[in-house]
């Protein structure tokens, strides 16, 4: 929470409070250009944490189970 | 056995309406994540407790508003009382 806080304190627009679909019609409608790039980057952001995390929780769960056998 | 179905089902109820969520939020659905989650509250007092227990976890990346946290929080103390699926009944009104 306070690393995205300090993430976001120099950007011109806030989008971490954004909401999926938010995000997703603002990238759809809008055509202010500083903005889609504003909301692309916070998908981006969002999707690479995940897969991050995604990839971290798998591997945990893969050595439990080697340790089961 | 009752006592361990309640416990079940207000885990199943909490995960649902977390993944209900982060759905909503970040347009990811993942039940591991919202099992993570669950872990992480299940034994917290408030809501403050959640944030830090995040903030200490493999989650402090994604980032989570406190607003976020805060709907979280509340989803899981709804399944934890028996309210059952509140998420976004305030989109009702």
């Amino acid at each position: 929470v306070n690393a995205q806080r300090e993430a976001n304190a120099g950007k011109k627009y806030d989008l971490a409070k954004w909401k999926y679909a938010e995000l997703r019609d603002t990238i759809n409608t809008s055509c202010d250009i500083d903005l889609l790039e504003a909301c692309r980057e916070e998908f981006h952001r969002r999707l690479k944490v995940y897969h991050a995390w995604k990839a971290r929780n798998k591997k945990k769960n893969t050595t439990f189970n080697d340790d089961m056998r | 056995t009752a006592a361990v179905e309640e416990v079940d089902s207000v885990r199943t109820t909490a995960e649902e309406n977390i993944n209900l969520l982060l759905e909503n939020f970040m347009g990811i659905n993942d039940a591991e994540l919202a099992s993570q989650i669950w872990d992480l509250a299940d034994e917290k007092t408030n809501t403050m407790e959640l944030a830090e227990a995040i903030d200490n976890s493999d989650l402090e990346a994604f980032g989570f508003t406190d607003d976020f946290i805060f709907e979280l929080w509340g989803a899981i103390t709804d399944a934890k009382s028996g309210r059952g699926k509140s998420v976004n009944n305030n989109n009702q009104y």
